[in-house]
């Protein structure tokens, strides 16, 4: 096996075999199982970066076994996966610092820290999926590893929120597999295949049409697509390590990358355009972005004003790739990697907010800013960026997905993300408001002895972190590695090539 | 990336946080640091940053340097420890040089992503001095959000139309765009009002001489200085006019209905505008006639529906 052939299987196992291993560990053996999560994570990323460039040189890494007559599991890293299997590599390090600092006293960790690798392990098998029955397989696993996760409190709101969860999804999934079964009997094979393999397989058009929908709604779910949307605000009662997982690393990016493989990689842009599908994606994307941010508006739960942040911002990754167009679709693309920075540094804010302070709703944080400055400061980067202000990483994918709908006569996807923006800063400002310029109501409590910063550190490092990759995403777009520079890369490479 | 570049651009980049740093005792540090610039752009060339934002180039030496450079100049001095300034907290005197920072950064641009960038960078920084300032009127927030966040989509839409016009390019340049619209002066002046709308309301809620005679210098100078980036001395002329016509139309509105205008203030206070221009300033009676102008001149209601129809006009004049 050449090592083209092992590092894609090795990238998997960077996360599967911690997981494994540390469901047999005992609950007290929290050294043994930190290092192992660490370490995993660190393996992954140096192996990550390693196929990036070689990815970007031309090499190509994929693998793949007979599963089934005709069926095979392929994995293969293209410069689309490799988008997403980087940004999961880097918040998954993250974000295992945060739990290990979150969870500290909380019981059952081995159960949540072995689940929470499958969840990782599930997303890299989601990105690097070579054809859209591996997709299924791991897109499956995932929803199977994130319910425990979601279920983690055991109280009865959470088990409410994962039964929710568990409807949505298995729903979704079975559309999944239903379009998936129907796309192999019209046209013989899944393979994923730059600008689609569907165009000229014989098919009818109202039959590829449905399919499409069937296979969009399926992923939709999990994109949280208005109206499949309803599990995401519920399950917020998840502790905010998987809230940021899912929000931002796992679950409803599987969902929005899902939409980008099946337009791209399916059917082909062009080739969904002539069908008409890309104009109903538009349609139920731009739906969702007003719907979201209007229902954000009304949350005085932090949380589920992020969550309703989330359903409607992640539909700019569906917008960005039915507006038919290059530009449209780096804006798309790039926002997969914006947002996701974002947004995962709005969770580890909120998550300190409660561990730190016991703040959970926004009428709540009139003057935190002065207790815990540093991770204000992330909130507010993070917050700016998602309004779309330069020079964060959100005005970037905002300013490609304007002159992409510019480019592509879809005019009213201008007014749709102007709207967006303002909605955006009529929920998140008034935040940095409460924060920084509004007295507290009541003294905080006291620094707990030992803890040298305004939270422990465990917490404090990873927003401090993401708010500064949020703000050079933005500063140095251009770079080269950078998303955006990646992104067009993508697009470039594989769907938009000369 | 060049030495040059990391010379000229570091500094402006890192001073702002001097005042943080260095603490009260230290406030003649202040004007020097607005003064840096001055050196570091004269002797500059047009530079070009392919790793800021999308690929960006600032236009540097000749005439439009020593433009820029008054600006800070004016800006130095009034932010001098002798004048109004004397009082500026540390807070307050960095994001003060944070909004002459990105000012200059937005008037050096010679592509629209900078000059965005900067523009919403420094609109946001004078809203933070004041509100660092605790000088604000209790309510005054959200109304001045109101106007800024228009404001910005606003600068937002006119950058796509620049680009639309630039052939779509990612980074339209602001020469090139200006001279290929026609009429490119009138955008210069929508675009000025938009900074002008935003600037005189943030001038006009001031409650505190100190930080007012640094902001209005920042936004003054600026105003035209945008009008002539964008569109020469004619861009600067109609810049400048816009902003007349716009504060006259809302002065008028004020005077022509003033129920309305006096429901909307909430000033307590009416000094008279003419007795404001005829007798000086005097800085201890200053909040009570600021809250008098800000009446004559029309309330922030009448501003945010300037920036409305400002909004609606770029729309129209972008797809239509």
């Amino acid at each position: 096996m050449s090592e083209h052939e092992l590092l894609p299987l090795a990238v998997l196992a960077t996360s599967l075999l911690p997981g494994l291993v540390i469901f047999f560990l005992p609950e007290g053996a929290v050294r043994v199982r930190s290092v192992l999560n660490l370490a995993g994570a660190t393996v992954k990323l140096v192996l990550v970066a390693v196929m990036l460039w070689g990815v970007s040189r031309g090499e190509n890494y994929a693998v793949s076994y007979p599963l089934l007559p005709g069926l095979t599991f392929s994995l293969r890293a293209d410069s689309l996966a490799l988008l997403f299997v980087t940004l999961s590599a880097q918040l998954w390090f993250l974000t295992t610092i945060y739990a290990i600092g979150y969870l500290e006293s909380s019981p059952n960790r081995a159960r949540f820290f072995g689940f929470f690798s499958l969840c990782v392990t599930a997303t890299v098998g989601v990105a690097m999926a070579g054809n859209l029955i591996t997709f299924l397989l791991f897109y499956e696993l995932l929803t199977l590893s994130t319910y425990p996760l979601v279920v983690h409190r055991e109280t009865a709101a959470a088990r409410a929120a994962g039964n929710r969860y568990l409807a949505y999804t298995i729903g979704g999934g079975a559309a999944l597999l239903l379009g998936t079964a129907w796309l192999y009997a019209e046209t013989g094979t899944l393979t994923f295949t730059p600008r689609g393999f569907v165009d000229g397989s014989g098919a009818s058009s109202p039959v590829l049409a449905a399919i499409f929908f069937l296979l969009v709604a399926g992923v939709g779910v999990k994109a949280a697509l208005v109206p499949l949307h309803g599990w995401l605000p519920r399950a917020m009662v998840a502790p905010a390590p998987v809230s940021a997982l899912l929000h931002a690393v796992a679950v409803v990016k599987a969902g929005a990358f899902g939409i980008i493989r099946i337009v791209y990689d399916v059917f082909g842009v062009e080739y969904a355009a002539e069908l008409g599908v890309t104009d109903a994606l538009a349609a139920v994307a731009a739906v969702t972005i007003i719907y979201g941010s209007l229902r954000a508006l009304a949350q005085d739960d932090l949380k589920r004003r992020l969550a309703f942040s989330t359903v409607s911002q992640v539909s700019y990754i569906a917008l960005g790739v039915a507006i038919v167009g290059p530009l449209a679709s780096i804006g798309g693309i790039v926002h997969l990697v914006h947002q996701g920075l974002m947004k995962i540094t709005l969770f580890f804010c909120a998550g300190n907010y409660a561990e730190t302070l016991g703040l959970h709703k926004v009428s709540e944080l009139d003057g935190v800013g002065r207790r815990m400055p540093l991770t204000t400061a992330a909130f507010t980067v993070a917050a700016l960026g998602m309004i779309g202000l330069p020079p964060m990483a959100g005005f970037i994918s905002k300013w490609y997905l304007g002159l992409g709908a510019i480019e592509a006569g879809a005019t009213w996807a201008v007014f749709v993300l102007a709207g967006s923006s303002a909605l955006n800063a009529a929920y998140f400002l008034p935040i940095l408001h409460r924060a920084w310029f509004r007295a507290p109501t009541a003294a905080w409590a006291p620094v707990p002895a030992g803890v040298r910063a305004e939270t422990a550190l465990a917490l404090l490092l990873p927003p401090v972190i993401t708010a500064l990759l949020v703000l050079l995403a933005g500063v140095l777009a251009s770079v080269q590695y950078s998303p955006q520079e990646w992104a067009t890369l993508v697009v470039r490479r594989e769907f938009y090539a000369p | 990336m060049s030495l040059l570049t990391l010379v000229v651009f570091a500094p402006l980049l890192l001073l702002p946080l001097l005042p943080l740093l260095c603490g009260r005792p230290r406030q003649w540090l202040v004007p020097l640091v607005a003064l840096l610039p001055v050196a570091l752009l004269l002797p500059a060339q047009p530079l070009a940053l392919p790793w800021i934002l999308l690929g960006s180039g600032v236009a540097g030496g000749g005439p439009g340097a020593a433009v820029v450079s008054l600006v800070s100049v004016f800006f130095a001095l009034a932010l001098a420890p002798w004048g109004k300034g004397a009082g500026l907290s540390p807070r307050v005197s960095a994001c003060l040089l944070l909004a002459q920072a990105a000012c200059i950064a937005a008037l050096v641009a010679t592509d629209l992503m900078l000059l965005l960038a900067g523009f919403t960078v420094a609109s946001y920084a004078l809203l933070a001095a004041r509100l660092s300032s605790g000088a604000l009127a209790p309510g005054r927030l959200p109304a001045i959000v109101l106007l800024l966040v228009p404001g910005d989509l606003a600068a937002f839409e006119l950058a796509l139309l620049f680009a639309k016009v630039a052939d779509n390019a990612v980074t339209p340049s602001v020469a090139g765009a200006a001279a290929v619209l026609p009429g490119a002066t009138v955008i210069a002046g929508f675009a000025a009002l938009a900074a002008a709308s935003r600037g005189a309301l943030l001038l006009l809620v001031a409650r505190r001489p100190g930080q007012l005679l640094p902001t209005a210098t920042l936004v003054l100078l600026v105003v035209p200085t945008l009008g002539w980036r964008l569109g020469d001395a004619a861009g600067a002329l109609s810049a400048v006019l816009a902003v007349a016509a716009g504060a006259a139309a809302t002065a008028a509105l004020s005077r022509l209905w003033p129920p309305l205008a006096a429901r909307f203030t909430q000033a307590r206070e009416r000094v008279s505008w003419r007795l404001l221009l005829w007798q000086g300033l005097d800085a201890g009676a200053w909040p009570g006639r600021l809250a008098g102008a800000e009446r004559e001149l029309g309330s922030w209601r009448f501003a945010l529906a300037g920036a409305i129809v400002l909004v609606l006009l770029l729309l129209i004049a972008t797809f239509f």
